[in-house]
């Protein structure tokens, strides 16, 4: 409260700031209102226990204030006012600081943030990629879900959300190499309580080395780990995790190429506990990639190992966390039977959604990503994946083809090894372009396709687990600003997995049989009205079903009227 | 630099596609889902075993899967038993190695064993025999299997109370050997039932030293009292008070005004032969059986037991109660294995 009282003070001293000594002062916004109807119907059953209908909403508003005092330093907060509909006067009313960060340069050799900051490195050590299962998406299905990324930091650029410090600086070298970048970060992942939880750090950094401009050395080290001296617990963790880089880019005649290896190994050991055990692991990824210049017709090849007990906390924990329970109609139908995640609560539900890195391996669901649940740095995978893209240059057609074909490293449960083959495709066409009308018409469509095989014995053994991704959509500016949106999603899940139980060490103990028949379908349509790039509004409905006969639960319907405005400037 | 740095990661990445990935992530599904099947008969490795001479046996059997089994051994004429168990796929010298060891008492003597391995699961039962040539041999410093005359010193008394049992007895199964001692009877007047003193004195000159003290450890972590303890059926008023004195000064008397005294009380105890064994640090100092402070210097000290003493008692108004006693024994470095 403090603190938004003092930044309103600053905010009306602009101008006095603005006018001494040429220190600027500037403001950053985004704001949103959103009003949602909710219609729920259980199929088969007389359902009299749950709501049939729920309204909600809120409006909210976050302020940024940026200050800068000299020409190298800058200073940021963002406030966050959220009204959520229903309270009276005020009641209701939260105010939260949303983010803080100061950065700058020193000397003009450093540059250096401390307090929120977004970082990654490669896929394997910091990354925080997307989850299989929310590939694909659309317009109206991504504004929700665009909701829940910007809220919780789910970056696009694929950075994870920390708070700490971080560094960078780099170097002209006359022999030899070109240039040395060096960058690092430490931020606090965990506070202890001066009781149990320890302090817990996550630092590392990057040494870049460039030679000749196409040849790329970089070596990564990230390391989660409790500061010891913090917690009276007896066990500590740490998990070191580095890698090295190396990258050729080529310029050909024709094509543009590079060439990439990256080889780390990482090690987790819980101190203290004499029963833990010690876990260490490596992982290689060789890749290939071109592009032809006149075709934008683009390739890339790889080939990847991760072994089974490679652990990585920056790269392989989820943003979602599926252990949870949806929300939205927790409970449902007349025996008020709690609902399982769906794809939908995937796209608006912000409870589900991770922020901060674990350690070990986070419980995922096969129905939703099975092939590579921790995403490029799953553990326990090798094999080759391809990855095609065509953008022509009127920009009217826009493809992308990838797909994998990947095993286990080591058998689960068994000497025999599970192949998962995964299938990516994505198109969009911009129909208005070809024709040259003034009004958008751009039809989109994806295919997600990811299965899972296993021979052996039929009762136990074999494992056969078909996961499909379907989404059509369009979008056409009828009038003016204003646009007709439609989406159709489908999604399937279809088979059997062995789910491997993992203990607090993260190996896995057991097993537990997933069987699933499980058939989503989202369809929805509605209108947006866009003031310009970074304003829009939309009013739209969707009904989402969920039916699985295998699980046990009945079959619903969901329906949702939704009205959004959305800001950002 | 450029040949140089991309031959190593690209070596370095063919070296970890080639390292040897670990076996099986996990317990194996076969174990968890798979059905039993009984690959290799349960046997054991010799018809006979001459445990005094420190023979061993084991038992042999194999499975298709992990599996939880029970193995037990009963002796034929002492009924003494031995068990095993775990959740393998085999039993061999690892988990199903005998070296003359009871779980119950009694202890095995010379007679035919039977085995007998059971697998839950399929409810599959399976049977062997074996002779045992001699019995095994207790390692410890004895202080009283009852076999014989019992040794000049002991102090004993008896109440003259009603039924009272106050000897040596073979009128049922030892613990081990043939004899144990009796203690019972009824006593309404006071708790004291009976008691039997052990003196180092009475003892010969390779258990005791100069100054009459036991010959054992110092340590007292690495020293325990062991007993066979038998209790009735239908008695549940016994009371066995242990007390071990200590001559701190080594004068060769003990005095309970200046020395210590250590003692443990033993209650509810499980009907039948019960195997007791008490780590020394575990005696305490008692008054009226509360914890109290000791007379003498407050130190455990193994090697300057002077005496031992077992008295028998019982609340006066709980009536008739009764106790039988075997094979005491002192061992170093860890309870006694009977």
């Amino acid at each position: 409260m403090r603190i938004s009282i003092l930044l309103l003070f600053l905010g009306l001293s602009a101008q006095a700031l603005r006018a001494q000594e040429g220190r600027k002062l500037w403001l950053s916004s985004y704001a949103r209102g959103l009003i949602s109807t909710d219609q729920f119907e259980t199929q088969g059953q007389d359902d009299t226990t749950t709501a049939r209908s729920t309204q909600n909403g809120q409006a909210l508003v976050d302020l940024g204030l940026h200050v800068q005092p000299t020409k190298d330093l800058e200073i940021h907060a963002m406030v966050r006012i959220r009204n959520d509909y229903g309270g009276f006067w005020g009641s209701g009313v939260t105010l939260d600081l949303r983010q803080l960060w100061i950065r700058g340069v020193i000397a003009d050799k450093i540059r250096f943030q401390l307090g929120d900051l977004d970082y990654k490195m490669s896929p394997y050590t910091f990354r925080n990629e997307d989850e299989w299962m929310l590939g694909g998406t659309a317009t109206m299905s991504a504004t929700p879900l665009d909701m829940v990324r910007y809220d919780l930091f789910q970056n696009s650029d694929e950075t994870w959300r920390q708070q700490g410090v971080s560094a960078e600086t780099g170097f002209q070298v006359k022999r030899w190499i070109d240039a040395i970048n060096l960058s690092g970060f430490a931020t606090r992942v965990a506070a202890s309580d001066f009781g149990a939880p320890f302090d817990r750090i996550y630092g590392g950094g990057m040494v870049e080395l460039t030679a000749a401009k196409q040849w790329h050395l970089r070596y990564h080290y990230a390391n989660l780990f409790d500061l010891s001296k913090t917690s009276s617990a007896p066990v500590s963790v740490s998990n070191p995790v580095q890698s090295a880089l190396l990258r050729h880019d080529r310029e050909l005649p024709n094509w543009k190429a590079w060439a990439q290896a990256e080889l780390g190994q990482s090690r987790i050991r819980w101190e203290g506990d004499p029963e833990a055990p010690e876990l260490e692991d490596g992982f290689a990824d060789v890749r290939l990639g071109m592009t032809h210049k006149r075709s934008l017709v683009s390739l890339e090849l790889g080939w990847r190992q991760v072994g089974a007990n490679f652990r990585s906390p920056g790269a392989q924990t989820k943003r979602i966390r599926y252990g949870s329970a949806p929300q939205a109609y927790q409970r449902y139908g007349n025996e008020q039977v709690l609902r399982a995640l769906s794809s939908y609560d995937l796209l608006r539900d912000a409870s589900v959604y991770n922020t901060q890195l674990q350690t070990g391996l986070m419980v995922f669901d096969p129905r939703y990503g099975n092939a590579l649940p921790y995403g490029t740095a799953t553990p326990n995978r090798q094999g080759v994946d391809v990855l095609v893209g065509w953008t022509d240059k009127g920009g009217v057609v826009e493809l992308e083809l990838g797909g994998a074909m990947l095993s286990d490293r080591s058998g689960q449960g068994t000497d025999l090894k599970r192949r998962f083959g995964l299938l990516e495709s994505k198109a969009s066409l911009h129909v208005d372009r070809i024709f040259d009308w003034e009004r958008k018409l751009e039809l989109g469509a994806s295919w997600n396709r990811e299965s899972t095989k296993r021979d052996g014995d039929p009762v136990y053994e074999s494992i056969d687990l078909d996961n499909q991704l379907l989404d059509f959509n369009a979008e056409w500016g009828f009038w003016k600003q204003l646009s007709l949106l439609a989406e159709w999603r489908s999604y399937r899940s279809n088979g059997r997995e062995q789910l491997a139980i993992r203990n607090d060490y993260s190996q896995v103990i057991d097993f537990v049989e997933i069987q699933t028949q499980g058939t989503e379908t989202l369809l929805g349509g509605g209108l947006q009205y866009a003031f310009n790039t970074k304003i829009f509004a939309q009013l739209f409905y969707q009904q989402f079903s969920w039916e699985d006969p295998l699980s046990g639960n009945p079959a619903y319907d969901w329906g949702n009227w939704q009205f959004n405005f959305v800001m950002q400037l | 630099m450029k040949p140089y740095l991309s031959y190593s990661i690209l070596l370095g990445t063919i070296a970890l596609s080639c390292a040897k990935p670990a076996s099986v992530e996990g317990p194996l599904l076969e174990d968890l889902y798979g059905d039993f099947a009984l690959i290799e008969p349960l046997e054991v490795s010799s018809p006979s075993v001459d445990l005094a001479e420190g023979e061993r046996v084991y038992f042999s059997a194999r499975f298709n899967k992990t599996t939880n089994w029970e193995l037990e051994l009963q002796g034929l004429s002492t009924g003494a038993v031995k068990r095993f168990s775990g959740k393998t796929r085999a039993l061999d010298q690892t988990n199903a190695l005998w070296n003359g060891s009871t779980s119950e008492f009694p202890v095995f003597g010379v007679e035919t064993v039977a085995a007998r391995l059971w697998v839950p699961e399929a409810n599959l039962e399976l049977f062997d025999t074996l002779e045992v040539l001699s019995p095994k041999p207790f390692e410890g410093l004895i202080l009283a299997d009852f076999e014989g005359v019992d040794p000049v010193g002991w102090l004993k008394f008896a109440q003259t109370g009603a039924n009272m049992s106050f000897a040596r007895s073979n009128q049922n199964q030892a613990a081990q050997g043939q004899y144990y001692f009796d203690m019972g009877g009824t006593v309404n007047w006071d708790w004291l039932i009976c008691y039997l003193y052990m003196p180092a004195a009475a003892y010969p000159d390779s258990m005791r030293s100069p100054n009459n003290t036991l010959l054992l450890p110092g340590n007292p972590d690495q020293v325990y009292l062991n007993l066979a303890v038998y209790s009735p059926d239908g008695i549940s008023n016994e009371v066995l008070l242990i007390r071990v004195n200590e001559d701190d000064n080594l004068n060769g008397s003990f005095s309970g005004a200046n020395e210590d005294q250590y003692s443990i009380e033993l209650k509810d105890i499980p009907a039948g032969w019960n195997s007791i064994s008490i780590p020394y640090t575990d005696l305490e100092t008692l008054v009226n059986g509360q914890p109290g402070t000791p007379a003498g210097n407050g130190i455990r000290e193994p090697d300057k037991i002077h005496q031992v003493e077992f008295l028998f008692l019982a609340n006066p108004s709980s009536g008739y109660s009764q106790i039988y006693l075997d094979y005491v024994v002192f061992t170093s470095n860890g309870p006694w294995e009977p």
